[in-house]
């Protein structure tokens, strides 16, 4: 049984849950061991559609990445500015590896928790190179239960070096 | 009248500002870059690219530290690489402001050779052999402007100003940062234009970070000595400002 170490419930009971196909929801579930989250850097705004237009922009934060912690990398065999794949229940990205220290396992119940880490600010047009796309297509369609703001703080995932 | 820089790089949060205000400034166009598995970008500096903020993450005497540095020309006072080409129409300094400055006609002097005597790796070669820096913004501060670098620093990391003033303040930043940061330090602060503010040792910023610490050829080396031994008319030069 799973178990929230935070409160009696599993899950908020009056956040919004959806019921199309791609409402697709996985916690415990070994296919999706590693806690995802989303966020942003200082070279781009939201989605990007503005930002990766911007040459020097671009040219600073270029692609999409994952950032994780060198335990995780050892444990999946994964070099530092290697391109790998990140999925989840309801989609699929790809990314360059960041390794870095900034990022540590969680000790979470007694066992150790990985967490990995993307911006989401990237998609289509921009960089020409088709292989870029948006984090959110990783995320729940789930949201604050008064406002809807979207949750893309807390999401399982695994990561995979890309063959 | 001659100017200097202060980087307090224990001010500068890696927002790159300064890199973009280059570039703009200078109309140079972006680099073609990839993600190399940091945030940092370009990778090094180019023809096209003065100024650039590394990024290094280093576990120190405080703890894991992400540390920046805003790299630049640091206008030696004495400066090797114009030493060097001894070709004043190609590279010389601006009695004015103390910039050192290439020109077009840098394309006909042995570019590896200058390359080599710039204690810090600056200077960066076309295809076609002209060489191409930071020019201290020549432009704008014979207009009385600031750099662009400096005037787009939203944390105060970067000042520029008449030498004495810089170095005063370059002293009581150090001594605010020492509260902070006992083995903080300023970078080979007699012998250049800019000079840096670092929290912890030079070489875990960069390799380049200071003249001494570099990694250095034969030609760099001579170059090395004939800068650090008119300490004098260093000295000199500061006095007059
Ligand atoms: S830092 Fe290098 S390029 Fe700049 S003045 Fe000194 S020697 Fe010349
Ligand atoms: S002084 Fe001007 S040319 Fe030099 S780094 Fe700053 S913006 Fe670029």
């Amino acid at each position: 049984m799973e178990k929230n170490f935070l409160n009696a419930k599993l899950i908020n009971p009056v956040a919004p849950i959806y019921d199309t196909e791609k409402d697709t929801y996985a916690t415990c579930d070994p296919r999706y061991p590693y806690v995802g989250t989303t966020y942003r850097v200082t070279e781009h705004w939201q989605t990007g559609v503005m930002t990766r237009y911007q040459p020097y922009l671009l040219e600073m934060q270029p692609q999409m990445f994952v950032e994780m912690s060198e335990q995780l990398a050892k444990l999946k065999q994964i070099q530092n500015g290697e391109r790998v794949r990140v999925t989840s229940a309801r989609g699929a990205v790809e990314a360059t590896a960041i390794v870095t220290k900034r990022f540590q396992p969680f000790n979470v119940g007694g066992g150790i928790v990985h967490q990995v880490g993307l911006p989401w600010h990237f998609g289509w047009i921009k960089p020409t190179s088709g292989t870029e796309d948006s984090a959110n297509l990783l995320t729940p369609s789930t949201g604050d239960p008064n406002t809807r703001i979207p949750e893309t703080k807390a999401f399982m995932v695994n990561v995979v070096k890309l063959a | 009248m001659a100017k200097s820089f202060l980087i307090d790089t224990t001010l500068c949060t890696g927002c790159r500002g300064c890199q973009v205000a280059c570039k703009q400034w200078h109309n140079l166009p972006a680099d073609p870059t990839v993600n190399m598995g940091s945030y940092q970008n370009p990778q090094d500096l180019s023809f096209t690219t003065y100024k650039l903020v590394r990024m290094q993450e280093h576990v120190t005497e405080d703890g894991l530290k992400w540390l920046f540095f805003p790299e630049q020309c640091r206008h030696c006072i004495d400066a090797p690489c114009e030493a060097t080409a001894g070709e004043p129409t190609a590279v010389f300094t601006n009695p004015r402001t103390g910039a050192v400055l290439y020109t077009a006609i840098t394309k006909d002097l042995p570019a590896e050779e200058i390359i080599e005597s710039c204690p810090y790796n600056i200077p960066r070669m076309a295809p076609d052999g002209t060489l191409a820096k930071c020019d201290m913004c020549q432009d704008r501060v014979d207009n009385g402007m600031l750099p662009a670098c400096v005037k787009t620093c939203p944390t105060g990391a970067m000042s520029f100003g008449e030498r004495e003033e810089i170095v005063e303040m370059a002293n009581s930043h150090l001594m605010m940062a020492r509260k902070k940061f006992k083995n903080a330090n300023l970078i080979d602060v007699d012998t250049i234009r800019v000079i840096y503010l670092v929290g912890f040792k030079p070489e875990l910023y960069h390799g380049f970070a200071m003249a001494s610490n570099a990694e250095i050829g034969i030609t760099r080396h001579m170059a090395l000595q004939r800068m650090f031994r008119p300490f004098k008319r260093a000295g000199a030069q500061l006095m007059r400002g």
